[in-house]
C-alpha cells in the first residue's frame, strides 16, 4: 500500500491569520489551558527558541512584544476536517490524527490504485498539494508504509512533498530515534543503551529489544525496520446542513439573536437534503467581537422534522445563557440526520425491534455524547463447568 | 486498491460477568460452613442443599478446584457459594446462571 502523510504545524497559527488578517504581520502565540496550567501550542518565532510545552508564563518573559491569544479549538478542528473533506475527493480512505495541543495535526490518504488515474505519483502529489490552502504550509511525505510517509513528512520542507522511492529500512538508517512514537523515558533508556539511530536499533536482534522495552521493544525494532502493519482508521465525512448569519453591526441583544437563530433554521429546514427528514443534532456558533468562537450542541429530545419543534428546543437551551461579548456572527449546524423512524407493527417483529432498539442506542449516543453504555450478554462457553467462563457481556454494535 | 467499508472502527471487549465474590464464612469442625459474612451481619446457614466439586484445567499452572455449596441462609435465601481448595478462600458466586 502507499500512503501519503500530510503534516500541518501551523494550524492554529494560519487558522488565527485567517480570522483576523491584521495579525499577519505579528510575531503570534498560541496557548491552551490545561489543569489551570497554560501552555504554548504554537508560535510564529524561530521554533529553536521557543520549545512547544514551554509554559506561557517563560513565553511572555521571553518574547513580551508577541501577540498572544488563547486557542480557539472548535475553530482549528473545523479547518482541519474541511481540509480532510477536500481530500476525500483525492482518495476514499483516509484518517485523522488531530493532535492540536501537541501541534502535530495529520492526515494519512491511502494512494493505492490512484496513479493509474493520476498517471504518476508526481502528478497526484501536485494534486494534493494545490487542493490544501497555501497557508497551511503542509508537509507530505509518502511511502509504503504509514510511520515512514510520517518521517517524510516531518523533514519535509513547507508547501514540498518527500516520496520515499528507496527502500524504507535503508531511509530510516541513519535518523534519531527520537522519531520513534514512544514516551520520553524509553527514548532516554535507548539513549543510554547506546542506541541513537533508527538503524542501530535496526540491527538488533528483536528479542534483545524485547527484553528490554517488552512489547514495545518489538514495535522499536519493526518500525526501525520500516515494518508497520498499522492500517488507516477510516474518515467519515459527517453529513450536515450549516447556515450562517451576519450581523450589520454586533448585536447583544437575546431577542435579536433568537430572530436571527429563527431564521437560519427557517432556510436550514428548506435545504433538500433535509426536507422531510429527521434531524438529531443542532451545532450553534456565535462569533464573538473579540474572535472567540462560542459553541452548543443541542440534542433533540426526539428528532425533529419541522422548524417550529427546532426553534423552541433550541430557544430553550439558550434560555439562561448570558453572553459576555457581543455577537458578529452565527452559524447553526444540523446533524446526525435521520429517516422516518415510526412504530409500524410489522410481520417479522424480531427484525424490526432490533431496527428500533438500533435506533434508540443511537439516539442515546448523541444525547450523551459518548457510547451509551448499554451491552448485551454472549454466550462464550455455555458447557463450561466453570460459572465465569459461561456469558460474557459484549458492546452492543450499532 | 481496498474499498472503504465506511463503518466505524470499533474496539469492542469482553467483559467478565459472574465474577466470583470473596466472602467470610465459618466453618464447623468437618469443614462444612455453618455461617456467612453479610455485610455487617454474621448470616445463620439453616440448610445446605445441595453440594458438588468441580476439578479442571489440573494439567496447567492454575488449576481450578472448588467445592461448592448450595446454601439457605435465614430460613428464606437462597445462596450458592465455594471454596477455593487450591488456597482455602470462599467466594460467593451464582452457579446456575
Amino acid at each position: 500500500m502507499k500512503f501519503a502523510c500530510i503534516l500541518i504545524t501551523n494550524l492554529a497559527l494560519a487558522s488565527e491569520r485567517r480570522k483576523n488578517i491584521e495579525l499577519n504581520d505579528n510575531q503570534l502565540v498560541i496557548f491552551h489551558e490545561e489543569n489551570k496550567v497554560k501552555t504554548v501550542i504554537e508560535n510564529s518565532l524561530d521554533s529553536r527558541t521557543l520549545l512547544p510545552k514551554l509554559t506561557l508564563k517563560e513565553a511572555s518573559y521571553k518574547h513580551p512584544h508577541a501577540v498572544f491569544i488563547s486557542a480557539d479549538k472548535i475553530y482549528y478542528k473545523q479547518l482541519l476536517n474541511s481540509v480532510a473533506d477536500q481530500l476525500l475527493l483525492i482518495s476514499p480512505l483516509i484518517e485523522i490524527n488531530d493532535q492540536i495541543s501537541s501541534n502535530r495535526n495529520c492526515i494519512y490518504m491511502s494512494l493505492s490504485g490512484l496513479e493509474k488515474m493520476y498517471k504518476t505519483y508526481k502528478i497526484l502529489e501536485g494534486h494534493i498539494l494545490k487542493s490544501i490552502p497555501k497557508d497551511l504550509e503542509v508537509r507530505i511525505g509518502v511511502s509504503n508504509e504509514k510511520f515512514t510517509s510520517h518521517i517524510a513528512a516531518t523533514i519535509a520542507p513547507p508547501n514540498k512533498t518527500i516520496n520515499i522511492k528507496k527502500d524504507s529500512k535503508e531511509f530510516l538508517n541513519d535518523l534519531s530515534i527520537d522519531f520513534l512514537p514512544i514516551n520520553s523515558t524509553l527514548k532516554e533508556k535507548l539513549y543510554e543503551l547506546g542506541i541513537n539511530t533508527l538503524g542501530k536499533a535496526a540491527s538488533l536482534k528483536p528479542s534483545h529489544l524485547q527484553a528490554q522495552f517488552g512489547i514495545t521493544g518489538k514495535v522499536i525494532w519493526e518500525l526501525a525496520n520500516g515494518i508497520d502493519k498499522t492500517n488507516l482508521k477510516p474518515y467519515v465525512k459527517k453529513f450536515s446542513v450549516t447556515e450562517n448569519l451576519v450581523f450589520e453591526r454586533p448585536i447583544s441583544a437575546m431577542s435579536i439573536l433568537t430572530a436571527g437563530i429563527e431564521t437560519i433554521v427557517n432556510r436550514a429546514f428548506l435545504n433538500p437534503y433535509i426536507s422531510n427528514r429527521y434531524v438529531r443534532l443542532a451545532t450553534l456558533n456565535i462569533n464573538m467581537t473579540n474572535n472567540h468562537t462560542w459553541s452548543k450542541t443541542i440534542v433533540f429530545k426526539e428528532p425533529v422534522k419541522c422548524t417550529k419543534k427546532a426553534i423552541f428546543a433550541i430557544n430553550t437551551a439558550l434560555n439562561n445563557t448570558i453572553l459576555s461579548e457581543e455577537i458578529e456572527e452565527i452559524s447553526m449546524t444540523f446533524s446526525a440526520i435521520s429517516n422516518e423512524s415510526g412504530k409500524q407493527q410489522s410481520m417479522l417483529k424480531s427484525v424490526r425491534s432490533q431496527d428500533q432498539l438500533r435506533e434508540t442506542i443511537l439516539q442515546l449516543s448523541k444525547r450523551l455524547r459518548v457510547k451509551p453504555p448499554i451491552y448485551k450478554i454472549k454466550e462464550i462457553e455455555p458447557w463450561s463447568r466453570i460459572p465465569e467462563r459461561r456469558q460474557a457481556l459484549v458492546d452492543f454494535e450499532i | 486498491m481496498v474499498s472503504n467499508t465506511r463503518k466505524k472502527t470499533s474496539f469492542s471487549r469482553l467483559r467478565n460477568i459472574n465474577q466470583p465474590k470473596y466472602i467470610t464464612v465459618k466453618e464447623n469442625q468437618n469443614n462444612q460452613p455453618m455461617s456467612v459474612l453479610v455485610g455487617t451481619n454474621w448470616r445463620k446457614i439453616t440448610k445446605i442443599n445441595d453440594y458438588w466439586e468441580i476439578s479442571d484445567e489440573w494439567w496447567d499452572d492454575f488449576p481450578i478446584s472448588r467445592k461448592y455449596y448450595s446454601l439457605t441462609i435465614d430460613n428464606d435465601i437462597r445462596i450458592s457459594i465455594f471454596i477455593d481448595l487450591t488456597n482455602g478462600s470462599w467466594y460467593q458466586q451464582k452457579a446456575h446462571l
